[in-house]
């Protein structure tokens, strides 16, 4: 409220003053019978300590938000990963490097335009160029920026261009509009195979199990046999078309999972029954000091995982699998402490544009302890469980898994 | 080469007297002369006009987005008015608050400042410096400016139709633009964007082919290369990035096109969206991003390198200095248009993308802070020992510096791949870009029309309006986008409606406020500039022929505006544009079509 007063009392002293100013600047002209456009050396000087003036704007605005934004630990606290310290410091690096050339360079610019200004009888300096000079700021710069270069690739290799080695923990997150859903790989430590055509509303993430391949098959062919006998059916105009561009969408879809099914016969989709779900609305659980894998995919279009806290941020992609590996280091009780906000959470949440509510696309995460992260995994439910039948490394009974898929368990997923 | 090809309006030096003659018979209506006309005066002045009205629309729709960030779903009564049903009690739909900053960004980058920059300086100054009586092809021209008009109509209709305007962002990516089931805007008003971008493309290489043909072919006797104006180099450049990158723009909507109408699987795979398996298979959505910034990214120096010629031109003018380092400013000029074509992937690091391709890109983007960084010495060594006169379109010039330097500096930043991992689509960006391309560029037009409105309509603006114009916008420019930086470093994502979900930044809401309070304060005075600016169109005190004192062709032609720009014949060019205080001279500035004196002639220095 103050701010607001404060505020439209600074424009109404503007306004009030350019008004003077130009009623005063009007009457002297005509007074002086001098043509309104001419500079007069008066005019020229006010300029020019306006622009002594920009100088000091230069330094007010960088101090006072760096001391009351950076040092007042108003930004992201430091990284709470491996990778994300090394980006640290390159930030570092880079923005006192950044930040030297903009207190130097920036108040010589309007220091020049005050100094230099127009002075009756004053010459400029006839100077074109000097190659000597301009060697210097040729290959200064070059050589600063050659050494920003190589020390920043050096860290985006350490970060993206390695694979991620050893006893790593494999997690998927899927975005959709507009909620997260996070699968981790299991007992296998491999996440099973998935495709969009399996999609229903009990199967968000399109899993491959033999039982879901069986359940999605009767659905489609239901609605596709649906969609046939409003067809044969004498349909008005308006909706033949409708009706005929979801039948071939329909026989695309049996298409694919009838190729699937063929699959299934050769090799059994095996992979995904040890899988643990997270719905969204949950919380993706990581322990500290592990590697991560994070593959993401998409459901409908492009989506972003944006892990800040760990400089993690990767598109996901419909049509595609991103990865993205880490290792966290601090856990969530450890930060909450650092910065002392209790109500501190790590979060995942969406940062490419993807639809009317992309601004509240998140999810919480948990970093803990390996006992603690182990502890919680326990508990949850995989993705066989929810069938409420055991792994059927056997051929499944058709009928039996077909009731159980539409049960309780699976309509979280 | 002209003459041969007996091109109305165009004459080599030489036959330059004859042709004149004729014009005198050339009676025009109001129609060709204000609609339809084929002067590169008009149809500049069209532009600048076009691009200025386009200007405040574009400007209104970030007033109402800014509004809601800084308070969020508090009712405003003004939205209820302007925004009818897309208002909610004057709470700003989420949905059309996505189109407000998608039409923001299109209308600013294609119709303002592309158009307002290229079209309206580039169609004014090319003949004009270089001393032709019209561009290669005037009707080209023309038609140029037509195809633009229709596509500004386009695009402003498209804000009305009844699914909304497009609202996957200016960089429409797919397929989120290409599934009307994914957001209402990439129905009908994806469409009409679409159209509406393919005549502007078609527009502005109507544009871009005349400026660089004129350019090549029609320069006045004298004109070497090397004695054109920096203005008129970098209109050059600007539009042969054009030519070879707007092309795969048009290729990517075509696509786009293809995608959304016919079922086809460009850019679309594997998608599941209300309830249904979409049966295209095998497209990138990737692979438009690459079409996409192909262009995307030299159109970042399509508009800055023409606001960096202005610069040029009116810094070294009003400091009465030759510019410091002509052939450098050339070869920074090339190296950054040819570097700009192979720093696309800067937009893509985190887009899954190979982490080896991604090398590539970063050392080729900070390699454009070296031609940057002599720009930018460049121009402040100009300034030392000038005899700097600050008028309104000199302030500006150096304010496009200024924004030039703060806006670059934090490109280094953004440019490295590994520390774009963390502020990629955060605010950062948007405080970066406004600054170094959208206020930059913004500057060069205006600076533009404060200098060469004596050429534009032979009058001239209030000087005292110009210096309020100025501080005030320059100060607000600083207090909208710097204090972006900070929202960005804190991890807050753009385009977001609002950022109440997240307590981690609550702490960061009155930086919103702030930001809010001076684009209002900015706004305001970009009403003072429209008052000077028409005011002084009809009231303006008519202009001298040469009131800056300047060097080049365009001051030696009449102040009312004829066919053909020269009464008589063509002046011939004897030296460079930059003889400002030459030691010795009578005057401190001596135009390009004086001949050189017997004591230079002696000394053999000159270009």
């Amino acid at each position: 409220m103050i701010v607001t007063i404060l505020f439209s009392l600074v424009i109404l002293l503007t306004l009030i003053s350019v008004g003077k100013l130009l009623s005063i600047g009007e009457l002297i002209n005509r007074v002086r019978n001098r043509e309104s456009y001419k500079i007069t050396e008066s005019e020229n000087n006010w300029n020019a300590l306006l622009a002594l003036f920009m100088l000091f704007f230069g330094y007010l605005i960088y101090f006072y938000f760096h001391f009351e934004y950076v040092e007042g630990g108003k930004l992201l606290p430091g990284a709470a990963s491996v990778h994300g310290e090394a980006i640290d410091k390159l930030q570092t690096v880079s923005f006192v490097i950044i930040s030297i050339a903009y207190l130097l360079v920036q108040p010589i610019l309007w220091f020049f335009a005050f100094k230099y200004r127009y002075k009756e009888g004053n010459k400029a300096y006839h100077y074109a160029h000097n190659n000597k000079l301009e060697m210097v700021w040729t290959v200064i710069p070059a050589i600063v920026f050659c050494g920003l270069i190589f020390y920043g690739l050096k860290i985006w290799n350490d970060t993206l261009g390695k694979e991620i080695e050893g006893d790593k923990l494999t997690v998927e997150l899927y975005a959709k509009q507009f909620d997260w859903t996070a699968r981790y790989a299991g007992k296998d430590k491999e996440l099973g195979d998935a495709n969009y055509t399996m999609i229903n509303d009990l199967n968000s993430l399109g899993i491959i199990t033999s039982e879901t391949l069986e359940v999605q098959f009767e659905n489609i062919n239901t609605k596709r046999n649906e969609v046939l006998a409003k067809l044969n059916n004498f349909p008005i105009k308006s909706e033949l078309a409708e009706l005929k561009k979801e039948l071939t969408q329909y026989n695309h879809q049996l298409q694919m999972i009838n190729g699937l099914i063929k699959k299934n016969e050769e090799a059994k989709f095996i992979k995904a029954y040890d899988d643990i779900v997270i719905a969204p609305g949950g919380e993706i659980h990581f322990p500290v000091g592990k590697p991560i894998e994070l593959k993401m995919r998409s459901q409908d279009v492009i989506h972003s995982a944006y892990m800040p806290h760990f400089r993690v941020h990767m598109y996901c992609v419909p049509g595609m699998t991103t990865t993205f590996g880490f290792i966290p280091t601090i856990t969530s009780a450890e930060m909450k402490e650092k910065l002392n906000n209790p109500a501190f959470d790590y979060v995942l949440y969406c940062n490419n544009i993807c639809g009317a509510a992309h601004f509240n696309m998140q999810m919480k995460i948990v970093i803990e302890t390996e006992e603690e992260y182990e502890r919680w995994l326990k508990k949850q439910p995989t993705f066989a469980d929810s069938f409420n039948t055991k792994p059927a490394e056997e051929a499944p009974a058709a009928t039996d898994s077909t009731s159980t898929t539409t049960s309780e368990p699976v309509a979280k997923l | 080469m002209a003459e041969s090809l007996n091109i109305p309006g165009v004459e080599s030096h030489a036959h330059a007297h004859e042709h004149h003659d004729a014009h005198h018979d050339h009676h025009e209506t109001f129609l060709t002369k204000y609609i339809f006309s084929q002067d590169h005066k008009m149809i500049a002045k069209q532009f600048l006009v076009t691009s200025i009205f386009m200007a405040f629309v574009a400007f209104i729709m970030s007033l109402f987005f800014r509004l809601q960030l800084a308070w969020p779903n508090q009712p405003f009564e003004i939205m209820d008015i302007f925004l009818g049903k897309w208002s909610d009690n004057g709470i700003l739909d989420p949905n059309f608050y996505l189109s407000l900053v998608t039409m923001h960004g299109t209308i600013m980058v294609f119709f303002v400042l592309t158009a307002g920059l290229t079209g309206t300086y580039a169609n004014l100054l090319i003949p004009y410096q270089l001393g032709v009586r019209d561009m290669v092809s005037p009707f080209m021209n023309m038609l140029s400016f037509w195809f633009f008009a229709v596509s500004t109509i386009i695009m402003l209709v498209s804000i009305f139709v009844e699914s909304g305007p497009a609202s996957s962002g200016w960089t429409i990516y797919p397929p989120l633009s290409a599934l009307p089931q994914a957001i209402p805007g990439s129905g009908l008003g994806m469409t009409l964007w679409l159209v509406s971008m393919a005549l502007f493309i078609i527009s502005s290489l109507l544009g871009a082919l005349n400026y660089v043909a004129t350019v090549i072919n029609c320069r006045t006797k004298g004109m070497k290369m090397t004695r054109m104006p920096l203005t008129v180099w970098t209109f050059m450049t600007a539009a042969i990035l054009g030519i070879l990158s707007f092309p795969v723009l048009l290729a990517a909507a075509l696509l786009l096109i293809f995608d959304r109408s016919f079922g086809t699987a460009f850019f679309l795979s594997d998608i599941f969206i209300s309830g249904q398996a979409l049966e295209q298979t095998g497209g990138s959505p990737v692979l438009f991003q690459h079409l996409f910034w192909f262009l995307g990214h030299p159109e970042v120096y399509i508009v800055l390198l023409p606001a960096l010629g202005i610069a040029s031109e009116i810094i070294a003018t009003m400091s009465r200095k030759p510019i410091f380092g002509y052939r450098a400013m050339i070869a920074s000029v090339l190296a950054i248009a040819f570097l700009s074509f192979i720093v696309w992937g800067h937009h893509m690091f985190v887009t899954g993308m190979d982490p080896f391709l991604g090398s590539v890109f970063t050392f080729t983007t900070l390699l454009i802070a070296i031609p940057s960084a002599i720009k930018a010495f460049n121009y402040i060594t100009t300034l030392w020992k000038g005899n700097v006169i600050l008028s309104p379109g000199m302030l500006f010039a150096i304010g496009i510096v200024s924004m030039f330097i703060s806006g670059g500096l934090t490109g280094i930043i953004l440019g490295d791949s590994a520390l774009d991992i963390n502020v990629h689509h955060t605010y950062f960006v948007v405080a970066h870009f406004h600054l170094v391309m959208g206020v930059a560029a913004l500057f060069g037009i205006i600076a533009g029309v404060y200098h060469w409105f004596p050429k534009l309509y032979g009058r001239m603006m209030n000087n005292k309006l110009g210096y309020v114009h100025f501080w005030i916008t320059i100060i607000s420019a600083y207090g909208v986008f710097w204090p972006m930086h900070y929202l960005g470093l804190a991890g807050v994502p753009r385009r977001y409606y609002s950022n109440t979900a997240f307590p981690m930044f609550d702490s960061l809401q009155d930086i919103n406020v702030l930001i809010t309070i001076f684009v209002i304060i900015g706004g305001t005075a970009q009403l003072i500039f429209l008052y000077n600016f028409i005011y002084s169109i009809f009231k303006g005190p008519k202009a001298p022929q040469n009131p800056w004192r300047a060097t080049t062709l365009e001051w030696t032609t009449p102040v009312e505006h004829i066919h053909g720009n020269w009464p008589g014949e063509i002046p011939e060019v004897h030296r460079w544009p930059y003889d400002y205080s030459v030691p010795g001279a009578d005057e401190d500035f001596i135009p390009q079509n004086v001949p050189l004196s017997e004591k230079e002639k002696a000394e053999n220095t000159h270009h």
